[in-house]
């Protein structure tokens, strides 16, 4: 089997998964939901645009914790001992990856609607925010995907995806805070060419990094 | 075997040397009062070379994780980790020197503005706690393994990941604010000290001596922890 076929039949299998076990993107959207009504409703009108951007994307940082903490935590010991039979360790990576950026990037979609729907903020470029969240779940998948398969090996999960991921998100989570308060501004796009072409490179090189250190990770 | 011993003597002693050199005569010689900071800038004997012993004692840290991750020896796993820990001393070092002179030097206006006194939203500041959190997790997830083989491994990759990411963090950080590091990061510190070119002779010898000074607790401690490891596979 070539790598792209490897890959395709695995980001298959993620989707077949989730379809049928409905309960993890239910879950996730019962999350995103009560999440933002609860601080829409802490801070009703009285949120300025600032406020609202940064708060966007805390939540952004939880929900993408929580979404991408079960790509390795979902699987029992067995189901990936076969599963590493059959593919290599760059496949499996690269579909888990491929995997999380798609749902983050749905998540993400549907947290800026909610989010819009229930405290409305006036935007001076919308669709450069859709940008910048687009580019925001990405970012987020590929930085958290490979410390969620650090995480799933030892004995306190949840508590070690949340402080081994915290730190390390934090050059994307500014960047993409700066541009999308660019965005809410309406400032010409030129502004943000350079918290946009950050996060693009930025993206890649944690990519490869994952790439190089996944092999030395997966059969632990 | 003779001439290593001469060598691990000889650069302990130089480390007691040029930093009591430091301690004294960094204290009491004449110097002038910059503008604004006046005579504290005697710190910056103390608090700037915790900052470079922090980033080699990582460096090296990182160094020996990819050691590991090639050869699989434990020293090289315990090398690591022990080269980490001495730089998060060496962090907290420098955090509270830097947060002591922040305080004297700008505290009451600090306080004026709104802003907390003790905290100044300096890039170098923010950057030297995400460095501490990044590798205090480092430590909770080496704590968080039984088996020592798995531990090392992955600890080795989230060193190794950890690394990697904190060079982009070196430049968006100070990007996203201004701060209040002399240069803010462009000429760098001795272009500030440019016409005190003679504290500049005393500065660097004792930038080496913290570092060797650090490289000495590393080599206790790595000792250490090497017999310990021995201790336990014979009880095995």
């Amino acid at each position: 089997m070539s790598f792209v076929t490897e890959v395709g039949a695995l980001l298959k299998k993620e989707i077949l998964l989730e379809w049928k076990q409905k309960y993890a993107i239910n879950g996730l959207l019962l999350y995103v939901a009560s999440m933002v009504f609860v601080i829409a409703l802490a801070f009703r009108q009285e949120i300025s645009p600032v406020a609202w951007n940064v708060v966007f994307w805390i939540i952004m940082l939880f929900v993408a914790i929580n979404a991408i903490a079960k790509s390795f935590m979902g699987e029992s010991e067995g189901q990936s001992l076969y599963l590493y039979t059959l593919a290599g360790p760059h496949a499996v990576l690269a579909s888990k990856m491929l995997y999380n950026a798609l749902l983050m990037v749905i998540t993400g979609f549907i947290t800026l609607f909610a989010f819009v729907f229930f405290s409305p903020v006036h935007m001076g470029d919308p669709w450069m925010y859709c940008g910048v969240v687009l580019l925001g779940g990405l970012g987020f998948a590929a930085n958290l995907t490979l410390v969620s398969a650090i995480a799933s090996r030892a004995q306190n999960k949840a508590t070690l995806l949340a402080v081994l991921s915290f730190p390390l998100t934090i050059p994307m989570l500014l960047t993409a805070i700066s541009a999308g308060k660019n965005a809410i501004d309406g400032l010409d796009r030129s502004f943000s060419l350079d918290e946009l072409l950050f996060l693009g490179v930025f993206i890649v090189i944690i990519a490869m990094v994952s790439f190089i250190l996944f092999p030395f990770l997966w059969r632990e | 075997m003779k001439k290593g011993k001469l060598i691990r003597t000889a650069y302990k002693a130089m480390s007691v040397l040029l930093i009591g050199f430091g301690l004294i005569y960094g204290l009491t010689m004449p110097i002038p009062a910059i503008p604004m900071l006046g005579h504290s800038w005697r710190n910056l004997l103390y608090h700037v070379p915790m900052w470079y012993t922090q980033i080699i004692l990582l460096l090296v840290s990182g160094w020996h994780s990819i050691q590991y991750l090639q050869k699989a020896k434990p020293e090289s796993d315990i090398r690591a980790a022990q080269a980490a820990s001495v730089g998060i001393m060496f962090g907290i070092l420098g955090l509270v020197t830097g947060i002591v002179w922040s305080r004297v030097t700008w505290g009451a206006a600090m306080a004026n503005d709104n802003f907390s006194a003790w905290w100044a939203w300096d890039p170098k500041q923010i950057f030297a706690l995400i460095l501490l959190l990044i590798y205090l997790a480092y430590f909770l997830l080496r704590d968080s393994f039984n088996e020592p083989t798995q531990k090392a491994k992955i600890s080795a990759v989230y060193n190794i990941f950890g690394a990697a990411l904190i060079i982009p963090m070196y430049y968006i950080i100070p990007k996203a604010m201004g701060g209040l590091h002399p240069g803010s990061g462009e000429e760098g510190i001795m272009a500030t000290l440019g016409n005190l070119g003679s504290y500049r002779a005393i500065f660097y010898p004792v930038v080496l001596g913290f570092i060797l000074l650090a490289v000495w607790i590393w080599e206790i401690r790595v000792r250490f922890r090497i017999a310990e490891h021995k201790i336990l596979e014979a009880d095995l």
